[in-house]
C-alpha cells in the first residue's frame, strides 16, 4: 500500500490539473487580410505550451491555455506567419488577419503544424492547395481538382481522362464528394473527361483516404471535402477566362462592406457553337442533313455570407451545372416519280446537378461553435429521342403511305434533403470535441422509360410502353462524436464513433462504426501515426464499367441488396525536412463487404429494371504502401507520389458467384502508380509546371481462346446453334499496356497599368504522344491478295486511343 | 427493352466514338496458352454414346476451323463400371453402342497424345413423367368478304386443338426442363417440310396458378432477349408439384377463294391432301447442360453489347478442357392430321 500512495496521487493529480489550474480561452477567426477569406485548417500554436489547434471549416479556432505568458503563432501554407505575444488572464477574442506571402521563399510556415501534417493525429488525408491544382497542366487547359488528385498516392484515374475517382482499391461510388458540406452525386462533365469543380470558386479541399474522422460517413472509400470562397469583403474582384473549349468568369466582393459577401463564378463550354457552322456544312446535301447538333456544358457556382453579428454568420450556397447533347437532323430520298421518303432524327439529352445550402454558425460560447445546415441536392438526368420516318406517292398530296414513328424518354435521378447540426466544443487544451447528428430525405427515381413506337404498314409492331422503377424514398439518420485528445506531448489520440441507421421499403439498417486514430510524436518533426475506421454505404451506384455515362443511377440498399462495409488499418511514417518538403509513407490494409459487381453478361444502361438481378454481392480486399513527398511551399511546389497496391474481390456466396468463386484482380487493381508533379516559379512574370504520371495497365475480361459449341436439342430453329463459343478464363485476366504521360504548362503573368493581372497559359498534354490505352478489342482484319483476288482474315488486337498530344492555350484575366 | 437499350447504345457509341483519336494495332504481350480438349456430348436414352472432340484455337491468328482431336482413347463408364471405348469416327466424332438408361450416372475419359487427361459426368434424367390432362380438336367452317375487293369471300374450315399436359415433377430434387414444338408435313410418307413452332414460356404455363398467382410469374424475364433458351425452366418453385401445359395450336385445313360466287385460285390452296403431324417435346435436361445453354446465351447477347456488357465464363464441367457431357430425357405427343391447305411457308 505505501508504494501505491504517490501513484494514486500522481493520477489525481493529473487529473485535476487542467481544472485546478487557473484556464482561459482565446478565440476567433483567421482570415486573408486582403479580401476577407476565412483560412480553413490554418493553425494556431502557442510555443510555450507546445499547445496548438487548427481553425474549423469556417476559420474558426478555440484554444484553451493556462493564465500567464503566450506565445501565439498564426501560420497557414503560402502566408506569412503571425506571432501574438501577450499576459492570458481574460477569456480573449483574437481575430486574425495573415497576409499572403508573395515572396515566397521567404515563408516560414511548414505544413507540419497541420491536422494532416506530422504533428495532427489524422492520417491518409492530403490537404492540397487550390492554386497548386490551377497550376497543374491538364487536358485543354481546363484546370481540375478531380484530376489533380488523381495524382496523389492511393488515388487511381479510372480510364484515360476520365474524372473518376478509385481511391484504395475502392470503386467510383465510394466516394463523398462534399461541395460546402453537400454530396455531388456525379462530378462528371463530358463523359467524365472533366469535373463539375470550378477552381475559380473554389478556396480549400482536403483528401480523407482512411482513418476517416467519425464526422463523415456515408461513403466506403474516401471524402473530397470541397470549401467555396466566401468572397471579398471588402473591395469587387474577379477573374475571366478564355480557353480552347470553355470561357469562364468569377465575380467576389462585398454586397455591405465586411457583411455581407458574394462569390459567382460561371463556366461555360463553347464547342458545339463554333463547330455549328462546320457541322452543316459537312452534313448539308440536297436531301437534307443534320440541322442542328451539339454538346455543351455549364456550370454556375453561387455562394453568399452574411454576418448578422459577431457570433453568427448566414451563409448560402448553390451551384448548378448541366450536360447536354442535342440533334435534329433530316434525310429524305426520291425514287424516280413514284415514291419519296423523308426521315426526322431529334435527340435532346440533358444531365446534372443542383445543390443549394443554406448554413448558419454561432459562437454558442468561446469553447462551443455550432453550425446548422439545411440542404438540397438532385442529379437529373433526362433523354427524349424521336426518329419519324415516311413515304408518300407524289401525286397523292394528302396521307402518307407509310409512317413509322419512334419515341423515347428517359427520365431518372436521385435528390436528398438534409438537416444537420455540427457543434465543435473545445473544453480544454487537451480535447477538441465534434459531435453533431444529421437526417436526410432520400428520394430515389431510378428510371423511368418510355418508348412508343407506331407504324402505319405494320400494325403489330405498334408499341406503347412505360417500363422502370417507381420512385423509392429513403431515411438516413446519422450522429456521431469524436475527440481530438492529447496526452502529453508525445501522444494524441482521436476516438470516435459515427452511427447511422437507413430506412427503406419498410426495412432498415443500423450500423455502429467505430473511428479511431493516434499519433506518436517521436522528435518535432517525425511522427508514427495509426487509424482505423469502419464505414457503412446505404446507397449503390450502377454504371457503365468502362466510361462514366449520364445514365449512371443511384440506388439503395434494398432487402435483397445489402449496404456496402468496410474495415480500413492505416500505418504511417510523417517526417518534416524544415523548409525543404513534408514526406509520408503509409501503408493500409482494407476488407470491404457486400460490393457490388455486375454479374457475367449483365449490361446496364441506364435501365434498372431488375437490376437486383443483374448483380451480384461479395467481397473486396485491398492493401497497398503509398509514399508522397510535397513541398508546398516556395518557389518550386508540388509532390512525388508512389503506391504499390493491390485489390482483388471475392464473389463465392450461393447465387452470387464470379469468376467460379475464385478471387479475381478489381477492374482498376494497379500494381505501381507514379505521378511527378511540379511546378517553379522563375519569377512574377513566368511559372513553369509539369506532371509525370505511370500506372499499371488496367485489368480487363478477355478471351482468348474459342471452341466448338455443341449443337442442343433444345433448340427450337437450327440457326439458334451457335458455331463457337468464346473461351474467358477468368475475370480481368489480362493487362492493358501501362499508362504514361508528361503535360507541361507555361503560365505568361504581366501586370497591367490599372494593376490587373494578365496571365496567359500554354499547355501540352501528352508531349511525347504516348498513345495510351483507352480500350482494346479483337477485330477481324481482312487482307486481299492483289493477284490471286483471294480474300483473307486474321484476328488482332487493336488499341484505341483517346488522347494524343494535345497543345492548348487560355488566357486569363485578373480585376 | 431490347429496342430501349439499343436506342442508348447508339447515340452514346457515337459520343463515344467522337473522342477516340486514334487506333492501332498491338502486340498480344500475354502468354499463348496451348489448346485446350473441347468435348461436346449431350446424352440421351434415345441414342447411342457418343461425343465430338476437338481442340480450341487461339483467337488471333488467320482464322481457321476447329481442328477435331481423332487419335484419342475415350472411355465410357455408367455408374462406375467401364462400359466400352468408343470408336473413332471421321473429323473428331466417337460412337459407342452402350445406351444409356435414365438414371444412369455416366463418366468419360478422354486421352489423347499431347494433352492432359480429360474426364467428365453427368447423371442421365430419368423420363418426364407426363400424362395428357385435356385434349379438344374442334372443326370449324368460317366466311370472309374481302373488305377491298368486292363480291369477294373466302372460306375456310379450321381445325383448332386444345391440349393439357400435366407434368409431375420429381420432389426433392433439381429438376431442368425444355419445351418444344415442330410441325411436319409429308406425303405419303416423304417429310415434305418441316417448322418449328413458336412457343412462349408464359404463354404454354399460365394455367399454373395458385392463390399468389402465377407460380412461375418473375422467372419469365424479357423473352426477345434468350432466344435460344427461353423454352427452358428449373423447378425452383415448383418442386415436386404438377405442371401444366397448355397448348393452343390452330391450322386451316381447307380455304377457298370466290368471286361472285366462283372459285379463284389464290394461290393458298390446294387439292393435293398432306399429312400434318404436330410433335411436342417435354424434356428434362442434366444441370449441367442447363447452365452450359444458359450461359452459353448470356455470352452470345454479351458480345452483341460490346464493351457495354461483362463477357460471359460459358458453364463447362470438363476437368481439363471445356465444352459440355449434359444428357436429356424426352416425352414426346403426336397430333396427326390430314390437310388440303398449304401454308405460305410451305416449298412449292
Amino acid at each position: 500500500m505505501r508504494k501505491q500512495t504517490p501513484l494514486y496521487l500522481m493520477l489525481l493529480y493529473m487529473i485535476a490539473h487542467p481544472v485546478l489550474a487557473q484556464r482561459y480561452t482565446i478565440s476567433g477567426y483567421v482570415t486573408d487580410r486582403v479580401n476577407g477569406e476565412t483560412l480553413i485548417s490554418a493553425t494556431v500554436f502557442d510555443s510555450n505550451s507546445a499547445k496548438g489547434t487548427a481553425t474549423n471549416s469556417f476559420g474558426y479556432y478555440s484554444l484553451t491555455l493556462p493564465a500567464g505568458d503566450v506565445t501565439l503563432e498564426y501560420s497557414y501554407i503560402g502566408y506569412r506567419a503571425s506571432k501574438q505575444e501577450f499576459h492570458l488572464q481574460r477569456d480573449t477574442v483574437l481575430n486574425i488577419q495573415l497576409d499572403l506571402d508573395n515572396m515566397l521563399e521567404e515563408v516560414t510556415v511548414i505544413g507540419n503544424r497541420s491536422e494532416t501534417g506530422v504533428r495532427g493525429s489524422q492520417m491518409s488525408a492530403v490537404e492540397v492547395p487550390i492554386e497548386q491544382i490551377k497550376n497543374i497542366p491538364t487536358l485543354l487547359g481546363e484546370n481540375d481538382l478531380i484530376k489533380a488528385l488523381q495524382l496523389l498516392p492511393g488515388v487511381q484515374s479510372g480510364t484515360e481522362g476520365s474524372a473518376g475517382l478509385y481511391v484504395r482499391g475502392g470503386g467510383p461510388d465510394e466516394n463523398l464528394l462534399l461541395l460546402d458540406g453537400v454530396p455531388l452525386y456525379n462530378v462528371n462533365h463530358m463523359l467524365g473527361f472533366f469535373s463539375v469543380f470550378n477552381s475559380d470558386a473554389l478556396k480549400n479541399v482536403t483528401l480523407y483516404k482512411g482513418s476517416f474522422p467519425a464526422r463523415f460517413g456515408g461513403r466506403l472509400s474516401s471524402v473530397v471535402d470541397v470549401r467555396m470562397k466566401d468572397g471579398d469583403d471588402k473591395k469587387i474582384r474577379g477573374t475571366a477566362s478564355i480557353g480552347l473549349i470553355s470561357s469562364k468568369l468569377q465575380l467576389e466582393g462585398p454586397i455591405i462592406k465586411e457583411k455581407t459577401t458574394f462569390n459567382l463564378s460561371l463556366r461555360r463550354t463553347y464547342i458545339d457553337v463554333l463547330a455549328q457552322p462546320i457541322i452543316k456544312m459537312a452534313q448539308d446535301n440536297e436531301n437534307g442533313g443534320v440541322n442542328r447538333a451539339g454538346y455543351f456544358f455549364y456550370d454556375i457556382n453561387a455562394k453568399f455570407t452574411h454576418k448578422l453579428s459577431d457570433k453568427d454568420k448566414l451563409y448560402l450556397s448553390t451551384y448548378f451545372g448541366d450536360d447536354a447533347i442535342y440533334l435534329k437532323a433530316q434525310d429524305g430520298h426520291s425514287y424516280g416519280d413514284n415514291l419519296e421518303s423523308r426521315d426526322h432524327t431529334k435527340l435532346d439529352w440533358d444531365w446534372g446537378n443542383a445543390i443549394a445550402a443554406l448554413r448558419w454558425n454561432r459562437i454558442l460560447n468561446n469553447k462551443l461553435f455550432m453550425n446548422t445546415t439545411a440542404s438540397f441536392t438532385r442529379y437529373r438526368s433526362a433523354l427524349g429521342s424521336g426518329h419519324e420516318s415516311e413515304t408518300r406517292h407524289p401525286s397523292n398530296s394528302g396521307q402518307p403511305q407509310t409512317k413509322e414513328e419512334t419515341r423515347l424518354t428517359y427520365n431518372s435521378g436521385i435528390q436528398d434533403w438534409t438537416l444537420k447540426t455540427d457543434f465543435d466544443f473545445t473544453p480544454n487544451v487537451n480535447h477538441d470535441i465534434k459531435f453533431g447528428a444529421s437526417y436526410t430525405y432520400h428520394t430515389f427515381a431510378p428510371d423511368v422509360v418510355s418508348l412508343k413506337v407506331m407504324d402505319t404498314s405494320q400494325t403489330e409492331q405498334n408499341i406503347d410502353t412505360v417500363a422502370g422503377s417507381p420512385k423509392i424514398y429513403g431515411h438516413e439518420t446519422a450522429a456521431y462524436l469524436e475527440d481530438n485528445i492529447s496526452l502529453g506531448k508525445m501522444l494524441k489520440v482521436n476516438l470516435g464513433a459515427h452511427f447511422s441507421s437507413f430506412h427503406v421499403q419498410n426495412g432498415s439498417y443500423f450500423s455502429l462504426q467505430p473511428r479511431a486514430g493516434l499519433r506518436l510524436l517521436l522528435t518535432d518533426n517525425l511522427s508514427l501515426k495509426a487509424g482505423y475506421a469502419s464505414m457503412s454505404q446505404y446507397i449503390h451506384m450502377l454504371s457503365n464499367n468502362t466510361i462514366s455515362l449520364p445514365t449512371d443511377l443511384w440506388v439503395p440498399a434494398t432487402s435483397k441488396i445489402k449496404p456496402m462495409k468496410s474495415h480500413q488499418y492505416a500505418l504511417g511514417a510523417f517526417y518534416s525536412l524544415p523548409h525543404v518538403a513534408d514526406f509520408s509513407v503509409e501503408g493500409y490494409y482494407k476488407t470491404m463487404d457486400n460490393l457490388l459487381e455486375y454479374k457475367d453478361g449483365a449490361s446496364f444502361m441506364g435501365v434498372s429494371t431488375n437490376w437486383e438481378e443483374k448483380v451480384s454481392m461479395g467481397r473486396g480486399i485491398a492493401y497497398g504502401v503509398e509514399f508522397l513527398a510535397q513541398r508546398s511551399f516556395g518557389n518550386t511546389t508540388g509532390w512525388i507520389g508512389y503506391t504499390w497496391s493491390k485489390s482483388d474481390r471475392l464473389f463465392d456466396r450461393p447465387g452470387n458467384t464470379i469468376n467460379n468463386g475464385k478471387r479475381f484482380p478489381a477492374k482498376y487493381d494497379r500494381r505501381h502508380d507514379i505521378s511527378i508533379t511540379g511546378t517553379h516559379k522563375f519569377s512574377e512574370k513566368i511559372d513553369l509546371s509539369a506532371s509525370w504520371v505511370f500506372s499499371t495497365g488496367n485489368a480487363a475480361t478477355f478471351a482468348f481462346h474459342e471452341y466448338a459449341a455443341a449443337d442442343s436439342p433444345t433448340y427450337r430453329h437450327q440457326s439458334y446453334s451457335p458455331a463457337a463459343y468464346s473461351y474467358v478464363e477468368a475475370r480481368n485476366n489480362f493487362r492493358y499496356n501501362n499508362y504514361h504521360r508528361l503535360d507541361l504548362g507555361v503560365n505568361f503573368h504581366k501586370k497591367t497599368k490599372r494593376g490587373n493581372l494578365r496571365t496567359w497559359n500554354v499547355s501540352i498534354y501528352n508531349v511525347y504522344n504516348r498513345l495510351n490505352p483507352f480500350y482494346v478489342y479483337v477485330w477481324d482484319e481482312t487482307s486481299v491478295n492483289q493477284e490471286t483476288d483471294e480474300r483473307k482474315t486474321k484476328k488482332v488486337l487493336r488499341q484505341a486511343t483517346l488522347f494524343p498530344i494535345i497543345p492548348s492555350v487560355s488566357y486569363t484575366i485578373k480585376f | 427493352m431490347k429496342r430501349a437499350y439499343q436506342s442508348f447504345t447508339l447515340p452514346l457509341f457515337i459520343f463515344a466514338s467522337c473522342f477516340i483519336s486514334c487506333e492501332k494495332e498491338i502486340e498480344f504481350k500475354g502468354k499463348i496458352t496451348d489448346p485446350l480438349v473441347v468435348v461436346n456430348a449431350l446424352l440421351t436414352p434415345d441414342s447411342v454414346v457418343s461425343l465430338h472432340l476437338s481442340q480450341s484455337r487461339f483467337v488471333l491468328g488467320e482464322i481457321a476451323s476447329f481442328n477435331p482431336i481423332s487419335n484419342a482413347i475415350v472411355s465410357v463408364f455408367a455408374n462406375d463400371d467401364l462400359k466400352e471405348q468408343l470408336s473413332r469416327g471421321e473429323n473428331g466424332l466417337y460412337r459407342g453402342t452402350y445406351l444409356p438408361m435414365p438414371g444412369d450416372h455416366i463418366k468419360i475419359e478422354v486421352v489423347a497424345e499431347g494433352f492432359s487427361r480429360v474426364t467428365s459426368q453427368t447423371r442421365i434424367p430419368k423420363k418426364p413423367r407426363v400424362v395428357v390432362n385435356d385434349s379438344t380438336v374442334t372443326v370449324q367452317e368460317e366466311e370472309y368478304s374481302n373488305p377491298y375487293q368486292a363480291n369477294t369471300v373466302t372460306k375456310t374450315t379450321s381445325r383448332n386443338m386444345r391440349l393439357q399436359l400435366r407434368l409431375t415433377d420429381a420432389a426433392h430434387e433439381e429438376n431442368y426442363y425444355f419445351i418444344k414444338a415442330s410441325q411436319y408435313f409429308s406425303d405419303n410418307g416423304t417429310l415434305i417440310t418441316e417448322r418449328k413452332v413458336g412457343l412462349k414460356l408464359s404463354e404454354v404455363l399460365k394455367n399454373n396458378i395458385t392463390d399468389t398467382g402465377n407460380i412461375f410469374e418473375g422467372i419469365f424475364g424479357d423473352e426477345e432477349e434468350s432466344d435460344r433458351t427461353d423454352n427452358l425452366f428449373s423447378d425452383l418453385f415448383v418442386d415436386g408439384k404438377d405442371i401444366l401445359f397448355d397448348f393452343s395450336l390452330s391450322d386451316i385445313l381447307e380455304s377457298a377463294t370466290y368471286v361472285n360466287g366462283e372459285e379463284i385460285n389464290d394461290g393458298n390452296s390446294s387439292r393435293e391432301e398432306v399429312t400434318v403431324e404436330y410433335i411436342i417435346e417435354i424434356g428434362e435436361i442434366s444441370k449441367d447442360m442447363y447452365h452450359y445453354l444458359i450461359s452459353g446465351n448470356k455470352a452470345l447477347n454479351a458480345e452483341d453489347y460490346g464493351p457495354f456488357a461483362e463477357p460471359v465464363q460459358v458453364y463447362s464441367n470438363i476437368d481439363n478442357g471445356v465444352g459440355i457431357l449434359g444428357a436429356y430425357t424426352t416425352y414426346r405427343f403426336s397430333s396427326r392430321f390430314k390437310s388440303n391447305y398449304l401454308p405460305y411457308y410451305f416449298p412449292h
